[in-house]
């Protein structure tokens, strides 16, 4: 359990050094690689700002493809996006503490099983769901999945 | 073990007592039935509310909350008075994250003029999870190093559903050595299905291990928890469980316990002691078979009004029907009151639910966690449901569709009705005597 105050606290460090630098209106966290939420959250950033009706977001991923696509579309949305591009472990800090103490309500984790397990994935295949439906569902906490 | 919170009233009279606020314009966020008891601590102080600030415009304006005249705020108002000049205190347990960073945008200072109680600090957090940790210390003495907790939490009837598929579980799972963590009625649930193994919390206990479950992530491997209601668990809750196509089971057997549609619950067995149920009809009048049991209490919905239960026991009455009114005396919202005149009450425990329903005959009830409880009883039952439009994603869904105890696979046979909770009284009337005409009809 050190190990994970001492990851909680580099978090904290971390999440305020972020917060400072960027100052946006959101922050979405990705802590997978190669996960299916991650292409999710492309696809459905923009019908999800609306939603927020937010004017910019902090994309912080340790996917590099997924930054890469970021980067292309800075400037082309009618939303501010900030990618940045970290390693898994300094994004895993910030959820540590996030999982600890929940600083903001202005964050969004691209998971259902970290910082811990939400049970939410118990439901794929049930009745059909699919892991689209639970990401709209479930992490962006819509109630249809936009066109 | 010490105790983390020490509730709002004390927080504000610390708060009162260090700050004094006798200059300042003193607001409140949050709901007037949890804000009026602080309002009597301000009184002790001499102090008094301005007002409270919410959000929805269309609140604003004088309200009355039992005799006390209070007015409601727009933000926009309330940021007109001078920030040196106010005192906010900001009371939610849902909404206290939110409101205080609107606040802190809006240049409010916590601890000068912006003051959460029974918000959830960074420090408290700390000490929730060393208190956690003390526990499974503890149990761990108690029961070995491998001792797997489940920790219930809710009301009775969504321990009965978890209780349902724990055997399996186990079995799944290979767990030996358990300890069920829970509440009072987690423990009637236990001794309903025999499980031995089990250790009375407080609400503290149990909220410090779901933050200790929260905070180790993969490594709580030891703690299963009924995730679905506690606020606490508030990254991406689960919401798709909530759609149309999926019942409550579907919340147990498959959100919680990761079942296919096959697995099936397994019921507990009741306390069939005639004699005792025998007796106790005798004592209040009643007769085996020709008895109605009601259960107007359930407390996560709508309920009809009064004249419905009085009216429908007035139809039964003339029907020839004993009625009874079932009452639950160590309720958690308080003891429940009898308010039909001129029939007795009945409290029964759990383990005697089944057959002191099968011995009476007939079973009308809102739709509440005791349904769940006496859904396998051999006996008439009519269940009412809220006529309820939309989904609310963010709660829970007590319509029929989802919560049909027959949709559930709890029992085939069962009566199932949604009633309209805006009725007039012609409407409750009507009902009443539908429900009576059901019960004739399937007599014949």
């Amino acid at each position: 359990m050190i190990r994970d105050f001492f990851s909680a606290f580099k978090g904290k460090l971390q999440w305020d050094d972020l917060y400072r630098r960027n100052m946006a209106e959101y922050y979405i966290f990705m802590p997978h690689q190669k996960e299916t939420y991650n292409d999710l959250t492309l696809r459905y950033l923009d019908a999800y700002m609306k939603k927020e009706k937010k004017d910019s977001v902090c994309v912080i991923t340790c996917d590099c493809v997924i930054y890469k696509k970021l980067k292309a579309r800075i400037g082309r949305k009618n939303y501010k996006i900030l990618p940045l591009f970290k390693k898994k472990e300094w994004i895993d800090n910030i959820i540590k503490f996030y999982a600890l103490y929940e600083f903001s309500n202005k964050v969004k984790i691209i998971s259902l099983t970290e910082p811990y397990y939400t049970c939410g994935e118990n439901l794929l295949g049930v009745h059909g769901i699919t892991k689209t439906e639970l990401f709209c569902y479930d992490i962006l906490g819509l109630t249809e999945i936009p066109d | 073990m010490e105790k983390i919170e020490i509730g709002a009233e004390c927080e504000l009279m610390d708060l009162v007592e260090s700050h004094g606020f006798t200059d300042k314009e003193i607001f409140f966020m949050g709901n007037i039935r949890n804000i009026f008891s602080l309002l009597k601590i301000l009184a002790m102080y001499g102090l008094s509310m301005m007002g409270i600030v919410d959000n929805d415009v269309t609140k604003a304006g004088v309200h009355v909350f039992r005799d006390t005249t209070y007015r409601i705020y727009t933000a926009e108002e309330f940021f007109s008075h001078k920030k040196e000049k106010v005192a906010l205190f900001v009371f939610s347990e849902r909404f206290w994250c939110e409101m205080r960073e609107q606040m802190i945008r809006k240049g409010y200072v916590d601890g000068l003029n912006l003051f959460v109680l029974n918000g959830v600090t960074y420090e408290k957090k700390c000490r929730y999870i060393k208190k956690a940790d003390q526990l499974i210390r503890m149990y761990q003495e108690k029961y070995g190093r491998d001792v797997f907790l489940l920790l219930f939490y809710g009301p009775v009837g969504d321990n009965y559903l978890f209780a349902l598929f724990l055997k399996r579980y186990f079995q799944k799972r290979a767990i030996e050595n358990y300890l069920i963590v829970g509440t009072r009625a987690t423990k009637k649930i236990c001794d309903l299905f025999g499980f031995s193994k089990f250790e009375r919390a407080e609400r503290e206990e149990i909220v410090a291990l779901e933050y200790l479950y929260m905070f180790l992530g993969k490594d709580a491997g030891m703690i299963k928890v009924m995730q679905m209601w506690d606020w606490t668990f508030h990254l991406n809750r689960d919401r798709i469980r909530f759609c149309e196509e999926f019942t409550f089971m579907d919340t147990f057997r498959s959100y919680i316990f990761h079942f296919d549609d096959k697995e099936t619950p397994e019921f507990p067995c009741f306390n069939n002691n005639q004699d005792m149920i025998r007796k106790e009809f005798e004592v209040k009048g009643l007769e085996k078979g020709n008895t109605v049991i009601l259960a107007p209490f359930a407390y996560s919905l709508e309920h009809p009004p009064k004249e419905f239960w009085r009216c429908l026991t007035g139809y039964l009455s003339e029907m020839g029907k004993k009625v009874v009114v079932n009452i639950d005396p160590a309720s958690i919202h308080g003891k429940e009151e009898n308010y039909i005149s001129g029939i007795p009450e009945i409290s029964f425990d759990l383990r005697e639910g089944v057959p002191c329903l099968e011995y009476a005959g007939i079973f009308i009830g809102m739709r509440s966690g005791l349904c769940d409880i006496i859904s396998s009883a051999k006996c008439k039952k009519i269940i009412l449901y809220p006529q309820v439009s939309g989904i609310d994603y963010d709660r829970h869904r007590p319509d029929k569709a989802f919560s049909s105890l027959e949709a559930m696979g709890l029992c085939d046979e069962v009566t199932e009705l949604e009633l309209d909770m805006e009725g007039n009284t012609e409407y409750w009337n009507e009902q009443a005597r539908q429900i009576v005409l059901k019960i004739k009809q399937e007599k014949k």
